[in-house]
């Protein structure tokens, strides 16, 4: 640990991490380890601990138990070097409405100790990576969520942060915004590590190489998303079948079918029913080798095959794999 | 050198968001002028002023009839005076106490006419302003005339009974009403401007959530000296604004140096910024912070400055002497109406010690922000 203010070492470590508020267990000794160069991301539904964690990673919050460790440096002895080092865009956008584009990066530069020199040619940089160049004098009070969003995000870069912390980035934003702030934010990965906590599974597919869920303050899972689809899911196969000359004790619930055969599928589902069809949802860990004999136990059941689907799992099925639900409040 | 910067970067971005809402401006100063205009208005009120009335002679008729002229006399609205006591040792405690405008101390006048010599009613005035003081002496000499139209004395007779009047002053000298307002009007202002626009810069960083931009930022003492940065210099402008009024409505001309009267601009809007950077950080949000800030800013200058703390009664000296805005409105009165300093180190000192009270407290506060 370097205790003189110079940054060494490019992870960030976060050792047993735990936060309580009162009674209530917002973070349970988490443990991570996030390597320089990073886009990684901070998944969970609501109140899993996300922000909380985030707000103790950039100094906000002093945590209960255990510790960070940002570059080699911890708060408590560097907090001013490490406060340099970081970039911030919290969950509500916070610009100065009243201010133009122009003027909020400016003033970022300048309250950020950006050298005179180069602030001009900063600011240029940042309204042309968020493509609004032609909008810099205009008051942001004016601009739509989007563009908002994408201002603070090129704001927050401006003093040329080591690690950038984004809470909920695309949060109510339209679709054409949110990939666009994807986009973004993919550009200045190259140099810098990035933390985003998000909501949306196909923002954490899209932009992150390593992911964490977290589900009531604890990690319940942690590595790329593929490793993460790979080690929950295996492959889903979605079957559309007629029900009309099943047994009537499998027409309630056709999904009855794979009930016990593991060697089969790990995990069955009636996904939706009709009067006379269903839909089932079968976990497979290889749905290649495996798809003629799951046909041929449906046919045996006298149901007919309507429709196969077979897919790749998303982490979205992931998450809810892990956590349960889909939102929480 | 990089606090400075950054604190002169915070400054202007303020200033300039200021600008651009006018209705921030103007709350900067337009209570001050409500303030003023209501002043303006009521120092023409004819008042109904407590005196004593004490006969030497409580036997006298005369004294007596012009003792029931005193207490009888006025407008059709109301009595001129209200003779709160005839006992002289319950007299002199009130009056010592502030709570007698002043003493008319009647001789035995039915010897003196009957001798044909002119009696002499004597007055002791606790002098606030000229203006209270003249209409005091005028109330009185009105009072003596329609005693002596009363009279039923020989054409033949000398004199007259007349008044002559001796005066208790604790003040070097009189003062017109509008002018000592005015010297407390922009002591307000700089009270008020101080303490408002540090809260309202702190709290609407919070109300819309740009503070944790703010507070992650190196230096936390920066925001905190930015924040007094602008508070300062909207001071200045409102200050100037309720100065420039002041002239023609309350006739304000400071008397000595101006420079002393700058210097308690500085120090005054610099140390109850302190105070509105601590309300804005409780508060969090614009409007209260702002109302919590107006309202002590108008108490403290009621109590502190609107008159001479001295006026008012002993129970509440203590309190008086503890509020901060006691000492700005004191320095700055005194200075601007009547070139006197015999107080004026103790009263900067006074505020340079809050200054740094608050600023030592804000600084904690906002750290406890940033959780280091």
């Amino acid at each position: 640990m370097n205790t003189n203010g110079t940054p060494s070492g490019n992870d960030i470590v976060i050792d047993r991490v735990s936060q309580k508020f009162g009674d209530y267990l917002a973070l349970d000794s988490i443990s991570l380890k996030i390597e320089q160069g990073e886009i990684f991301g901070l998944l969970g539904p609501n109140g899993a601990g996300k922000t909380t964690l985030l707000n103790i990673l950039c100094g906000l919050s002093r945590p209960s138990g255990g510790s960070i460790s940002i570059f080699g440096m911890n708060f408590k002895d560097n907090h001013n070097s490490i406060r340099r080092l970081l970039g911030y865009i919290p969950q509500e956008t916070a610009l100065y409405e009243h201010l133009t584009a122009e003027e909020n990066l400016m003033f970022h530069a300048r309250f950020y100790g950006v050298p005179a020199s180069e602030r001009k040619t900063r600011v240029n940089q940042a309204l042309e990576l968020a493509q609004l160049e032609s909008r810099r004098k205009s008051k942001v009070k004016d601009f739509s969520g989007g563009m908002k969003r994408r201002l603070a995000i090129v704001r927050a870069l401006i003093h040329d942060p080591r690690l950038l912390m984004l809470d909920e980035p695309s949060l109510g934003v339209d679709v054409q915004s949110r990939v666009e702030i994807w986009d973004r934010i993919k550009e200045i990965k190259d140099e810098k590590t990035v933390i985003v906590t998000t909501n949306y599974m196909e923002e954490a597919e899209y932009l992150c190489n390593r992911v964490a869920i977290l589900d009531r303050g604890r990690l319940v899972a942690l590595g790329s998303p593929s490793e993460l689809k790979k080690a929950h899911l295996g492959d889903i196969i979605e079957l559309t079948v007629k029900t009309i000359n099943m047994p009537p004790l499998l027409k309630a619930d056709p999904a009855q079918i794979f009930k016990g055969i593991t060697d089969m599928c790990t995990a069955e589902e009636l996904a939706e029913k009709g009067a006379d069809w269903a839909k089932i949802s079968l976990r497979i860990p290889d749905a290649g080798a495996r798809l003629a004999g799951i046909l041929e136990t449906v046919k045996n059941s006298g149901a007919e095959i309507n429709e196969v689907n077979v897919r790749a799992p998303s982490l979205n099925d992931v998450f809810i794999e892990l956590t349960g639900k889909r939102l929480r409040e | 050198m990089e606090i400075i910067r950054a604190a002169l970067a915070l400054a202007r971005k303020d200033l300039v968001s200021w600008f651009r809402t006018p209705i921030h401006v103007l709350v900067s100063f337009a209570p001050i002028i409500v303030i003023m205009l209501a002043l303006t208005l009521a120092i023409g009120d004819p008042s109904t002023m407590p005196v004593a009335v004490l006969l030497d002679d409580p036997d006298d008729a005369s004294a007596q009839q012009f003792a029931a002229v005193v207490a009888d006399i006025g407008t059709v609205n109301a009595n001129w005076f209200r003779v709160v006591t005839n006992e002289r040792q319950e007299a002199e405690t009130l009056f010592k106490k502030d709570e007698l405008l002043g003493i008319i101390e009647v001789p035995a006048i039915s010897s003196s006419l009957q001798a044909g010599r002119t009696a002499t009613v004597r007055l002791r005035v606790n002098n606030l302003n000229d203006d209270i003081t003249k209409n005091f002496r005028q109330r009185v000499q009105e009072a003596c005339l329609v005693f002596n139209a009363r009279l039923e004395i020989s054409p033949s007779a000398p004199v007259s009974p007349s008044i002559t009047a001796s005066f208790d002053t604790f003040l070097p000298r009189d003062l017109p009403t509008q002018v000592f307002f005015g010297a407390g009007l922009i002591a307000l202002a700089i009270l008020m401007g101080g303490i408002n626009n540090a809260c309202t810069l702190v709290a609407r960083e919070f109300e819309e959530n740009t503070y944790k931009e703010l507070v992650l930022a190196p230096g936390t003492m920066t925001v905190i000296l930015g924040k007094w940065a602008s508070a300062l210099i909207q001071t200045f402008i409102s200050v100037g604004i309720i100065w420039g009024l002041a002239v023609p409505v309350c006739d304000f001309i400071p008397q000595g140096n101006i420079f002393p009267l700058l210097l308690l601009v500085v120090i005054g809007s610099l140390a109850f910024a302190g105070l509105g950077t601590l309300l804005g950080l409780y508060f969090k949000q614009v409007m209260p912070a702002a109302i919590a800030g107006m309202l002590f800013s108008i108490v403290g200058w009621w109590f502190g400055g609107v008159i001479w703390a001295d006026i008012w009664p002993q129970s509440l000296q203590g309190i008086i002497a503890a509020l901060p805005t006691t000492y700005l409105i004191r320095a700055f009165t005194r200075a601007a109406l009547l070139d006197l300093y015999t107080t004026y180190w103790f009263d900067v000192g006074i505020m340079v010690a809050f200054g740094v009270v608050t600023a030592v407290l804000s600084y904690t506060l906002l750290r406890r922000k940033i959780a280091l």
